[in-house]
């Protein structure tokens, strides 16, 4: 056992890109930190605004908080509304009995925060994903695609014990990943003097006042990198158990990519106290959240019992991580079988053979190769239905001081005339007219004409609604730029800006971003496996020797790949238009562009319409140059996770980074 | 129609692949022996265009053939050595594939496709994935797609490996059949393959030609050198070095072994006997 699982660690070492991969993914993490650290202007103090800050340390002391606590749960559990609940009674008289072990402890005041760039720097979980991703595939696929199984599975060892020692390696991997990524995290921060002492106890960092554990920062940081390997471990898990289940490289990292966004969507929007919660608790994206663990108490709703997440966690990532390896071994045992019986369904459900229509044309044969070998069509749908979801289940609401803005919009919209100048005017007036009377019933209020009764009545009549004022100011405050702007630009217009702004602005480049991550993925799915599935079926070889030669055959193929490019960004970016365009809609496409506000700082000068779609064709190009390249690494390499993985380090890691920093 | 093979040279690194090749191919069947390492796939997969020479040229009837392009590619069936085929594809998908890929019009891939399927006997197998097909089925659908729109040039790279007997000879005859007016080169271990069908031998070893020509001139260059030796049982552990041995054959008390030897010098009982093309072999490029 032990000489095979030194092998393996033989086989993994010796495969140079992936060495080069990891090292890329440590020199990204530690240089994306650096210029976050940068960014974030070297904190030296507790800093506001911190991700997980829920009070300030200076307000409150750590005794008085424990106080609050231990009177608050007891003042709620005499309360109606949780006598009747079993689960608030226990998980009220759980916090308080964790709390009260508390009394005593010391917290340093104005404790530096830079060990948040340790247990809460969200880049850091995402490189090391994508590296025990990358190992992983590596260990599983490489050797399928090979053919290498073939001669493996018939040897005594060859099953169960090699999987197992496979397994080992991926521990141990994890391990040693946890300790450079975010130990290399833990060096910066000490090295720039961005920690205090680690003797401290664990409530002197920020966020961390409610932490119900008596542990010192130094115990912690070693707690909270068992825990992270932990988790780590069980994501690595799942993933293994994928390889093994997935022989194609695609449907696997569909598929992982569909759990881990699943479970990530379940642990943003189910609440702890909803009966949902242990489907928030027993989940990947929440074990991955380390920190969530240490910086609070929390209970969950188990059947009714309050149920410690720690504990949880705990458990979920023993469980799952032993379970998924029993899984792998078992199903790389009975692949044979498992096939076996695959087939013999299908054979029972196909009735009729695959007929195949003859055109000996080129350009279709290509396109058939993509769209179906490649799964190409496949990832089209996934891609739509993943727009549809993401657009449509998050509903835009339009809350009252909109609708107000709305009206006057309406009845603003167009060219500045003297009208709409005088309608504004006497709005106004009106409302100051308003305010007068109201001001006066009050004179008569203080002088004993009328009582509070009355005087309530010319309240509610005489004061329009917060809303309404809103409304309106938000208006004039429109047309009094327009009317500025119109004495430098041609065809200012007042629109009603709302859906532009929505679509154009700073919420629009975030969702763009997104977006773009989205159709990132695609293409990197549908464009890694173009080229290694020449190779690996050695078809290049007839390929290379045929009348339509290589060349025309690879310039076929990026035609294909092209118009599949532009297809896949219309259909990314064509959903947040029509939902912002379902909302509020896109008036005066031939206005101005410097009639809307978010472009007042620039000098652009040209119809709306024209930049939404220059805007459009620029996101498409974008789109069609990230597909070239894809596709030209594609050519060079033998295996499609390599181009994966390769594109993720050019696209999917800088996107996200991006949309870190910007969201 | 003469493919003319000029001083070829390929290089991998320091070692020396082809060392300075020179043929002349005209119609007919020619087969191309040699053991493994001899350059035969090297030599092949210059002539398919797959790999560029470092030197030397080929030509086809005057024009070199890196500069005919397409032109060239269009008149050259190939069937490589490892199974270069997509498993999820059906036969006639693959084929059809293969039709676009040689420029073939769509009426005649039409026509062909079935032709050759039935050809080659996969007729019933048409609509059926690749992936399910054994091993012979596979041999036999890669030559079906080398030949599929009839090439003037046809190169066959181990033909026959992993068919059974009848198929073997099935493709024999097939070939056979389809090289009038063709070129068609035989890259092969297996001497039987050529034996009766081709018109002329190239032995390559080592990066050279050492001997090209007709079947019974090749034979005669070693007529002289094939004998059978009688031997005792006990004797036999004692036999020369430097023999090369064909076959061994117990028949009764005696032991019968055949050898190839480059100068006849025996002690026992031996019988010159006629060479056949496996003495050929044994004779230029060592025995066991």
């Amino acid at each position: 056992m032990i000489s095979i699982i030194s092998y393996e660690w033989r086989k993994l070492v010796q495969r140079k890109g992936l060495l080069v991969f990891l090292m890329i993914l440590l020199a990204l993490n530690g240089a994306i930190l650096f210029s976050q650290i940068t960014r974030d202007g070297m904190p030296s103090n507790s800093e506001q605004g911190s991700p997980q800050q829920i009070q300030k340390q200076n307000d409150v002391s750590h005794e008085e908080f424990i106080n609050n606590v231990e009177k608050q749960a007891e003042d709620m559990s005499e309360s109606l509304l949780f006598r009747g609940s079993r689960f608030n009674q226990d998980d009220l008289k759980k916090t308080a009995n964790v709390y009260s072990n508390l009394h005593g402890v010391k917290i340093e005041k104005d404790y530096k925060d830079g060990l948040k760039y340790v247990t809460d720097y969200r880049v850091t979980d995402i490189l090391m994903f994508l590296a025990v991703a990358g190992i992983i595939f590596d260990m599983m696929l490489y050797e399928r695609t090979g053919h290498l199984f073939l001669l493996i599975k018939p040897l005594k060892n060859g099953r169960g014990k090699l999987i197992f020692a496979k397994y080992l390696v991926v521990v141990t991997s994890v391990l040693v990943l946890v300790i450079l990524l975010f130990g290399t995290n833990y060096f910066m921060v000490t090295g720039l003097n961005l920690t205090g002492c680690g003797s401290a106890s664990i409530q002197s960092l920020n966020g961390y006042l409610a932490s119900p554990y008596e542990l010192s920062i130094n115990q912690y940081i070693i707690l909270f990198m068992m825990f992270k390997s932990m988790a780590m471990i069980a994501a690595g898990s799942m993933m293994f158990f994928v390889c093994v289940l997935c022989h194609n490289e695609i449907y696997a990292i569909v598929t992982i990519a569909t759990i881990m966004g699943g479970e990530i969507s379940l642990w943003l929007n189910i609440e702890n106290y909803s009966w949902l919660s242990p489907l928030k608790q027993l989940n990947f994206a929440t074990v991955i959240d380390t920190s969530a663990y240490f910086n609070d108490y929390r209970n969950f709703n188990l059947f009714n019992s309050a149920v410690s997440s720690m504990v949880a966690g705990i458990a979920f990532m023993g469980f799952v991580s032993a379970l998924l390896l029993l899984l792998s071994i078992r199903l790389f045992d009975k692949e044979a079988l498992a096939e076996e019986k695959i087939s013999s369904f299908v054979r029972t459900e196909k009735n009729s053979s695959d007929i195949t229509k003859v055109h000996a044309n080129l350009f279709l044969c290509e396109c058939k190769k993509i769209l179906f070998m490649q799964k190409g069509l496949l990832l089209i749908i996934i891609l739509v239905l993943v727009q549809s979801y993401s657009y449509y289940r998050a509903p835009i609401y339009i809350d009252k001081i909109e609708s107000y803005y709305l009206q006057y919009s309406s009845e603003l919209s167009g060219p500045m005339t003297e009208e709409k100048t005088l309608f504004l005017e006497e709005e106004e007036k009106r409302f100051e007219k308003l305010e007068e009377e109201l001001n006066q019933q009050y004179e008569r209020y203080e002088k004993g004409e009328i009582n509070k009764a009355v005087l309530r009545y010319y309240e509610k009549e005489l004061t329009p609604s917060f809303s309404e004022t809103e409304g309106f100011r938000k208006a004039k405050e429109q047309y009094d730029r327009l009317v500025e702007k119109n004495k430098t630009y041609k065809h200012i217009e007042y629109i009603y800006e709302t859906g532009w702004t929505k679509l154009l602005g700073a919420e629009g480049k975030i969702a763009d971003i997104l977006d773009f991550l989205k159709l990132f993925f695609i293409l990197l799915l549908a464009f890694a496996g173009i080229g290694p599935c020449e190779k690996q079926s050695a078809v290049d070889i007839l390929i290379k020797s045929s009348y339509s030669g290589k060349k025309r055959v690879t310039h076929m193929k990026r035609h294909i790949c092209r118009i599949y490019t532009v297809c896949a960004a219309t259909i990314t970016f064509c959903f947040r238009f029509m939902q912002v365009d379902k909302y509020y809609g896109f008036p005066g496409l031939e206005s101005n562009i410097q009639s809307l506000a978010i472009f007042s700082g620039t000098n652009l000068s040209l119809p709306i319409g024209i930049y939404l779609l220059l805007e459009y064709l620029i996101k498409i190009a974008i789109a069609v140059i990230a597909g070239e390249l894809v596709f030209s690494l594609s050519e060079k390499f033998y295996h499609g996770y390599t181009v994966f993985f390769i594109g993720s380090l050019i696209f999917l890691v800088p996107t996200i980074v991006l949309w870190v920093y910007i969201a | 129609m003469v493919l003319e093979i000029k001083n070829l040279k390929k290089n991998y690194g320091a070692k020396e692949a082809l060392k300075g090749v020179s043929l002349s191919l005209t119609p007919g069947i020619y087969g191309l022996l040699g053991p493994n390492g001899a350059g035969k796939s090297t030599l092949i997969g210059i002539l398919t265009c797959n790999i560029k020479a470092s030197s030397g040229a080929i030509s086809l009837d005057g024009k070199e053939i890196v500069s005919m392009g397409e032109e060239y590619r269009k008149l050259v069936g190939y069937m490589p050595q490892q199974q270069a085929l997509y498993p999820l594809f059906t036969a006639e998908a693959f084929l059809d594939y293969i039709a676009a890929l040689k420029g073939m019009a769509k009426d005649e891939a039409k026509k062909k496709i079935p032709e050759i399927l039935e050809a080659v006997d996969l007729n019933g197998y048409a609509d059926k994935k690749i992936k399910t097909f054994s091993g012979g089925m596979k041999q036999r659908l890669l030559l079906a797609q080398a030949i599929l729109d009839e090439p003037a040039i046809l190169i066959l790279d181990e033909p026959t490996a992993g068919l059974d007997p009848k198929q073997r000879i099935s493709v024999r005859n097939l070939i056979s059949r389809i090289a009038k007016d063709k070129i068609v080169l035989i890259a092969t271990h297996v001497v039987s393959d050529v034996e009766f069908i081709a018109k002329e031998l190239v032995l390559l070893n080592d990066g050279t030609v050492l001997k090209m020509g007709e079947k019974k001139n090749i034979l005669e260059s070693v007529q002289g050198h094939v004998f059978e030796v009688e031997l005792f049982p006990e004797q036999y552990a004692g036999i020369n070095d430097d023999w090369r041995i064909g076959s061994v054959s117990q028949i009764k008390d005696k032991v019968y072994v055949r050898v190839i030897v480059d100068k006849p010098n025996f002690t026992r009982k031996a019988e010159e006997v006629r060479p056949s093309l496996e003495d050929v072999y044994l004779y230029y490029f060592g025995g066991l």
